[in-house]
Parts: C-alpha cells; sequence; structure tokens
C-alpha cells in the first residue's frame, strides 16, 4: 500500500528517475500484455473443457445402461441357479444402480431430455421395487411371486432400456450439434485472441511511443539547444523543465550557462561602448583645442617678430624713461606669449593674469574707461582648468556689455570655494542680456557669429564646450542677467576632484 | 508532456483494451448463439406431470388436442408431456399407459375404448392413485374419472343433415365407414343416429356401414379405394368418421376422377380439407373443437386432484364447416 502511495506521489510530482520511469512503463506494458493472454488462455481452456464434456451425459447413459443390464442380468442368474456369487453381483449392481439413479433428474420440467430422465429414474424405482421382491421371493422359495415379480421387472427393463435407448439418441444428436458448435467456437476464438493481440499490441505501441517520446522530447530540446548555441546564436529561449530526473538536471545547468554567457557578453559590449564614447570625447577636444589654436595663429602673422618688435618697443621706453610704455608694452607682449604656450591646462593665477594684461591692455586703449575689481575668498595656487577660460568671458563682457554702455564699466571677478570645487564669477555692468539671448548663448545658436566678431576669435561656445568636454558635466557654465542695462554675470564652476573626488577629471586633464 | 497526457494515455489504452476484449467476448457469445449451441439448463419447473397419449403420433388430430391440453396445463403449472413422442421405439397406446403409470406421472389424458386391455389399465392407473380422463370415446365399464368429446348420437344427427342436404335425390346409397378394429360405442352411437334420423326423415335413402380393418399397416388407404373401385357396391355418397379416412376418400375420389359422382362427408378439418371443400370436392365435414377437449380434460384432471371429484360427462360443441363456411375457416387457420 506505502509502495503504491509513494509510486503516486511520484507521477504527481514527475520525479521518477530515467530507469524508474523505463521499468514502469515496461511493466505495465508486460502486465497488460500478460493479463490478456491470461484470459484468452483462460477462456479457450474453459471452452476445451467444455468440448470434454460434450459427450459425458452419453457415456452416463451408457455406464447407466450397462448397470441395468449386468443388475437384471445377474438377478436372472440368480433366479435361475440361486447362485450366491450372483446375488452377491445383483446387490452390487444394485447400489450402482440406486446411486446413478440419484445423480438423475427428479423435476417435473417442459425439457423433454429432463423429463425423460425423470421418467427413467421413477421406472427404475419401481423396477428395483419388483426386482428386489423377486429375490426376496426366491430366496423365500415364493416361487409364484418371484414369477409375477420377475415379469413385472423384466416388462419395467425394456421399457427403462428403451427409454435410455431414447434419451441416449436424445442427447447424442444435441451433444453432436454441441460438440461442432464448440469446434466452430473454438476457431472463432482462436480468430477472436489474434485480433485482441493484434489490438492489445497496438495500444501497447502506441503507449511506448508516447511515453518514450516523452523522456527524449526535454534531450532532443536540449540537443537543439546546445546546437543553436554552439552556431552562436545565444538569444535562444530556456529550456522548460518539467519533469524532476537526469534530464532535468542537465537542462538546468545548460540554462544556468546560457544566462551566465549572455551577463558576460552584455558586460564586454558595455566595456566597449564605453571605451569607445571616451575615445570619441578625446577626439572632440582635440578638434576644439585645435580650433582654437588655428584662430590665435591666425591672429599672430610673426609672434617672434611681435614679441622681439615690442620688446624693441620697450626697451626704447625705458632709454626714453617713458615706464608707461614700457609697462604697457610689456603686458602686450606677456599676453601674447601666454596665448602662444602650447598648453592644455593652466592654473587659475595664469588664467587671472591673462585676465588682467588684457584688461590692462584695453585701458591703455580705450582711456582706462574699464575698472576691475578681483575678489579671491580662498586659495587659488592649486586651481588647475583648460586654458583660456576666462579671457574669452572677459572679452565678451567688454565687447557685448561695457563698450556700448555709457559711463565707467566695471567687471568684476570673484573666486570662491563651493561644496563641490570652485566657482569663479565675471561679472559687469553693461548693457545686460535679455532671457531670450541667454537661453539662445547657452544653446549655442549665436556662437557661430559671435566667433567672427572676436578679436581673439574664442567665443563663449567654445569656452562652455571645452568645459563640458573637460569635466565630463554639465551646467559648469552659467549667464546671468537681471535685464538690459541691468549687467550680466558669468559663472564657471571648477569641480575639484579632492572634494568630489573626481578623479576622472584631473586625469583627463593631465593628459 | 505533462504527466496528465501520459496518464491520459495509460488511462485511454487500458479502456480501449477493456472495451476490446468486451466486445470480443460479446460478438463471440454471439457468435455461438447464432451458431446454436444447445442450452441444456433453459428450461421451466412445474409441479404436477401429467400424460398425455396419443392415439396416432403426428395426427393434426391428436396433435391439437395435445396442444390444448399443453397451453392450459402451462397456465395451471403442470407439465403436460406427449407420451411416446421422443421414443425412438413404437409402442401401442395401452403400453405407453403402462409406462405412464410406472414413472408415476399425476394424472394420464388418454382415448377410451370398450376393449378390456383398456379398461383392465385404466383400471391400474387409478388403483395406483393415478387419475384418468378419457377424451374423444370413452371406457364406460372403467374406473375413468371423467370423459370429455362429443356425443355420438347428435354427431350423427348432424351427418344425417349434411347427408340429406348434399344427396341428389331420396334414393341415394350412402356408405358409413367405421373403423372395425375400434368401432367402440361413440362411432356406434354416430351411425345410430344417421340411420335412425335417415330412416324417420328420408325412409328411401339406403345406408350402410363400412368396416375397414386396421390389422395391416396402411389397410385403411387400401380399403377405402377398393370400395370406391368396386362397381359392384352402389355409391353416391361416403361418410368418414374420422381425418384418415376422410383423407383417403379424398384423395381416392381425386385419383379416380371422380369428382362430383360420389360425394363425401368427412370428420375434422386440416388445409387439404379445407382446399377441397372449396373445391366442391368434399362437401362438408363436421369438426370439433379439439383444442377444447385437451384443455377440459386437464381442467377435469386438476379439479380430481384437488377436490376428488369432477364433470364426470363433458361435451364439446360440434361444427360443419362447408362450402357456404369454409372461407371463414380458411381465413383463420391463415391467420395461425
Amino acid at each position: 500500500m506505502k509502495t503504491w502511495k509513494n509510486i503516486w506521489i511520484h507521477i504527481k510530482r514527475n520525479s521518477f528517475f530515467l530507469r524508474t520511469k523505463l521499468i514502469l512503463l515496461f511493466a505495465f506494458v508486460s502486465i497488460v500484455a500478460f493479463v490478456v493472454m491470461v484470459g484468452t488462455n483462460l477462456y479457450i481452456n474453459h471452452t476445451l473443457s467444455e468440448i470434454d464434456k460434450v459427450y459425458v451425459t452419453n457415456v452416463n447413459m451408457n455406464e447407466l445402461s450397462n448397470t441395468l443390464y449386468q443388475m437384471q442380468s445377474s438377478m436372472e442368474s440368480y433366479l435361475t441357479t440361486k447362485g450366491s456369487t450372483d446375488l452377491t453381483d445383483y446387490y452390487r449392481y444394485e447400489q450402482i444402480y440406486r446411486d446413478m439413479m440419484q445423480e438423475m433428474n427428479n423435476v417435473v420440467s417442459d425439457n423433454n431430455l429432463l423429463i425423460m430422465e425423470r421418467n427413467i429414474r421413477n421406472m427404475s424405482k419401481h423396477y428395483l421395487e419388483y426386482s428386489d421382491a423377486a429375490v426376496q421371493a426366491k430366496r423365500g422359495r415364493n416361487v409364484e411371486n418371484y414369477k409375477v415379480n420377475f415379469e413385472s421387472a423384466e416388462n419395467l427393463y425394456n421399457y427403462i432400456n428403451a427409454y435410455i435407448y431414447s434419451l441416449n439418441n436424445e442427447l447424442f444428436k444435441s451433444n453432436s450439434q454441441n460438440y461442432q458448435v464448440l469446434m466452430v467456437s473454438l476457431r472463432y476464438l482462436e480468430s477472436f485472441s489474434t485480433i485482441i493481440y493484434l489490438i492489445v499490441g497496438f495500444f501497447n505501441i502506441t503507449l511506448l511511443i508516447v511515453v518514450t517520446g516523452n523522456i527524449t522530447k526535454p534531450l532532443k530540446e536540449l540537443t537543439l539547444a546546445a546546437n543553436e548555441v554552439g552556431a552562436g546564436n545565444f538569444d535562444i529561449a530556456l529550456i522548460e523543465v518539467q519533469t524532476k530526473d537526469e534530464v532535468a538536471v542537465v537542462s538546468r545547468a545548460f540554462n544556468k550557462m546560457i544566462v551566465s554567457i549572455r551577463e558576460y557578453i552584455k558586460k564586454v559590449k558595455e566595456s566597449m561602448e564605453l571605451e569607445s564614447k571616451m575615445k570619441e570625447k578625446e577626439l572632440l577636444m582635440d578638434s576644439h583645442l585645435k580650433e582654437a589654436q588655428l584662430k590665435y595663429l591666425q591672429a599672430q602673422i610673426n609672434p617672434h617678430f611681435l614679441f622681439n618688435t615690442l620688446n624693441a618697443g620697450a626697451q626704447l621706453a625705458m632709454m626714453e624713461n617713458s615706464e608707461k610704455t614700457y609697462i604697457f608694452l610689456q603686458k602686450v607682449s606677456e599676453f601674447y606669449r601666454y596665448n602662444l604656450k602650447n598648453h592644455e591646462d593652466a592654473t587659475l593665477e595664469e588664467e587671472i593674469e591673462l585676465v588682467e594684461n588684457y584688461l590692462y591692455i584695453l585701458n591703455v586703449r580705450f582711456s582706462g574707461e574699464i575698472h576691475y575689481e578681483k575678489h579671491l575668498e580662498c586659495d587659488i595656487s592649486d586651481i588647475r582648468l583648460p586654458s583660456m577660460i576666462l579671457q574669452p568671458v572677459v572679452e565678451n563682457a567688454v565687447s557685448h556689455g561695457i563698450r556700448s554702455m555709457e559711463g565707467e564699466g566695471l567687471i568684476t571677478m570673484t573666486v570662491k570655494e563651493t561644496e563641490a570645487g570652485y566657482s569663479i564669477s565675471i561679472k559687469d555692468n553693461g548693457t545686460g542680456i535679455t532671457k531670450e539671448r541667454i537661453d539662445e548663448v547657452l544653446q549655442g545658436k549665436v556662437w557661430e557669429s559671435d566667433a567672427t566678431q572676436n578679436s581673439n576669435g574664442i567665443g563663449l561656445g567654445n569656452v562652455i564646450s571645452r568645459l563640458k568636454l573637460c569635466y565630463n558635466m554639465d551646467n559648469l557654465f552659467e549667464l546671468k542677467s537681471d535685464g538690459i542695462n541691468q549687467g550680466t554675470e558669468v559663472f564657471i564652476y571648477i569641480p575639484c576632484e579632492k572634494k568630489a573626488g573626481i578623479g576622472y577629471v584631473q586625469n583627463f586633464i593631465g593628459r | 508532456m505533462k504527466n496528465r497526457t501520459i496518464l491520459f494515455t495509460v488511462f485511454i489504452s487500458l479502456l480501449v483494451v477493456i472495451i476490446t476484449v468486451i466486445t470480443v467476448i460479446v460478438i463471440y457469445n454471439h457468435q455461438l448463439q447464432n451458431a446454436g449451441l444447445k442450452e441444456v439448463e433453459s428450461f421451466n419447473n412445474y409441479e404436477d406431470h401429467y400424460a398425455f397419449i396419443s392415439e396416432e403420433q403426428d395426427s393434426p388430430f391428436w396433435d391439437s388436442i395435445y396442444r390444448g391440453a399443453l397451453e392450459c396445463g402451462l397456465k395451471n403449472n403442470i407439465y403436460v408431456e406427449n407420451f411416446g413422442e421422443n421414443l425412438s421405439q413404437k409402442y401401442t397406446p395401452l403400453e405407453l399407459m403402462e409406462i405412464a403409470i410406472e414413472a408415476d406421472v399425476d394424472g394420464i389424458i388418454i382415448k377410451g375404448d370398450s376393449t378390456k386391455e383398456r379398461q383392465t389399465i385404466i383400471d391400474k392407473a387409478v388403483e395406483k392413485g393415478i387419475n384418468v380422463v378419457t377424451v374423444i370415446e370413452e371406457s364406460m365399464e372403467s374406473k375413468q374419472c371423467s370423459y370429455v368429446g362429443i356425443n355420438g348420437y347428435k354427431l350423427g344427427e348432424m351427418y344425417a343433415e349434411q347427408i340429406q342436404k348434399y344427396a341428389k335425390d331420396e334414393s341415394d346409397n350412402v356408405i358409413v365407414i367405421i373403423d372395425s378394429l375400434t368401432a367402440g360405442p361413440s362411432q356406434k352411437m354416430v351411425y345410430s343416429g344417421i340411420t335412425n334420423t335417415l330412416k324417420e326423415k328420408v325412409p328411401k335413402m339406403k345406408v350402410k356401414a363400412k368396416n375397414i380393418d386396421y390389422t395391416s399397416s396402411f389397410g385403411a388407404e387400401e380399403e377405402i379405394r377398393n370400395l370406391i373401385i368396386d362397381s359392384s357396391v352402389e355409391k353416391d355418397m361416403i361418410v368418414c368418421l374420422n381425418l384418415t379416412n376422410t383423407l383417403c376418400a379424398y384423395q381416392s375420389i381425386v385419383d379416380l376422377n371422380l369428382v362430383g359422382q360420389i360425394k363425401i362427408l368427412g370428420y375434422y378439418s386440416s388445409d387439404i380439407i379445407l382446399e377441397a371443400i372449396a373445391q366442391n370436392v368434399i362437401s362438408a365435414v363436421t369438426v370439433i373443437d379439439t383444442e377444447k377437449i385437451g384443455e377440459n380434460a386437464v381442467n377435469i384432471l386438476n379439479e380430481y386432484i384437488k377436490h376428488g371429484q369432477a364433470n364426470k360427462y363433458v361435451i364439446v360443441d360440434t361444427e360443419v364447416i362447408n362450402s357456404e363456411n369454409v372461407e371463414e375457416y380458411m381465413d383463420s387457420y391463415q391467420a395461425e
């Protein structure tokens, strides 16, 4: 009982091993075939035993007739010779005959054979009475009596014999017919058993095909999936695992392998994409630098000649005791020298110095109209940033803000330390700028035209792009104005590696 | 594939195997039945056993009486055996009666007659506690319980009426065939009825009795044919008092091409006789309700066994079939 329960639980869970599955399947098929074979054999045996029994009734009738004959003969012999052997024989056969009579039908029925049997039985009863009476009379030497009884017994003997003969004939007719029918039926049975075997065989094979198909289907799926993977296709559906056998274990391992390979491929792809993006940025950066440098080179036809000329002018001014001219020429010379340095980054001090030189030159040019204030609220010695960032902003403030205003212009530069780095503010008190214009500048719509008008040729767009490329961050450049004649303030934010942990920025700048 | 599918397949396979096996067994048994295997076991049991001793095996007349007795018996839980029917050896009615007595039957139906032998055997049965009812003819001197049959004299009167009806003229010669061996009081009574009635109504008509000797086999047919051929015997009409004689007379008249010259008055009906009446070869026959005789005989025996007494003399109605009403009988005969 427990075993069956276990088997049922396994069937429900589909958790048989392949070996157990196959053993159960073959056991089931064998049992069905065995049961059908045993059933048909039993039926054939039953028919054969029926055939054996067909003529039993005739044999019984013959035995009855023989016993009756033996009894009648022994009675006649005894009545004739009074031999003790005959008497013994008579009693022996009489007993046998009585026993046989007991087996005969005693019920009134509408079956001819049975009613004849009943008649024989009743007549035999009277026959035995007469024969017993005859034998008793003989033993008692009652001659008259035994003769009368013998005659009655003999008459009945003849009638009974005729009846047995007729009944035997009727039985023989019926039995012969039954025998023929049974023989025919045996032939039918052979055909039918063959049909049963064929049908059972067919369904057993179907069952085998279905169940073995069920066992081998996951293996086939696994093989197909493995072939796909082998051909390089990792985007296949994972194998559905429904069983809990050995194939299921292999399938699960295969599924895990597929998932792992996919993850690995994804990571490699991401890393390659990142590298490609970085290379692209580097190229773009280079391109911007080259552009800026080209613009300067265009502006400096022969810088060495210009420096030498400026130096000669400075010495001349010195000799003529014109100190202001000497300083002016010195500043102009420094300004252009800075521009000629082929460096990618600079310190904030250098950038501020450049701005101051630039403003000095402008003030000489425009008679000191532009005032300049510098507020350094922190230590700026360690601050590095891309070169040529502040000067274009100041140049922009002068060109668009101060030059077209009335009164004295003021440019205020403030450097502050913030949480993530440093903030550089360049503020003018010029004509200001509208909101729309600010948006257009920040969106880069006015860069191109702006650049051509600029004396140095480096526009705000170039500054914004380089800041973005250098630090890989947006919003490092901010432009604020409260409106027309309200001045303009530009904020440049320099992230600090130490504060924000932006190692990448420094690395990039360092390359 | 899920477990359910496998279980479903297993279930379907088992179901198909079981259905196949059952179907094959059913077809096999059906084939056996068609082949005609005799089921000895199929029979009904009854309380009492009566022996019907036919005077003539395979005779429609006696078969009809037996049929009536059998059907009535079955309704009353009694099996009436047509005694000697299945025996390969031929026994006389008296021998069969002796066998029936020794076979301890509960009642016997037999044709009576006036012979001493029949009377003795009837008495022997009654002494052994077996009730005996005589039919068609009675053994008046015996200890028979009852008689079921016809009134011979009345039957004779009916015959006389038919003779008058079909006679060409009043001086016709009429021959009445009587079974010489078994001619008991019944046939003699019939003959008396004919002669007395005709003497009274048609005194000129000549009526003669012809005794047929049954001692040799097929004697009746020979004697009747000889009688018809014999020109020394004047005959305008032949009256037969049993079925066999009627059939013999009919066949001889047809064979000898004497249809219309000699008229036949017969006894009992069969398909041949009805056909002969329709063709006017036989003028008329007198019939009795034979099944009713059998039925009454069984009922009388039942009465005797239950109550120890019953009607001693039961008469069954007789009818005449002639060309006027033969079609009705033919229809009912075909319907049967």
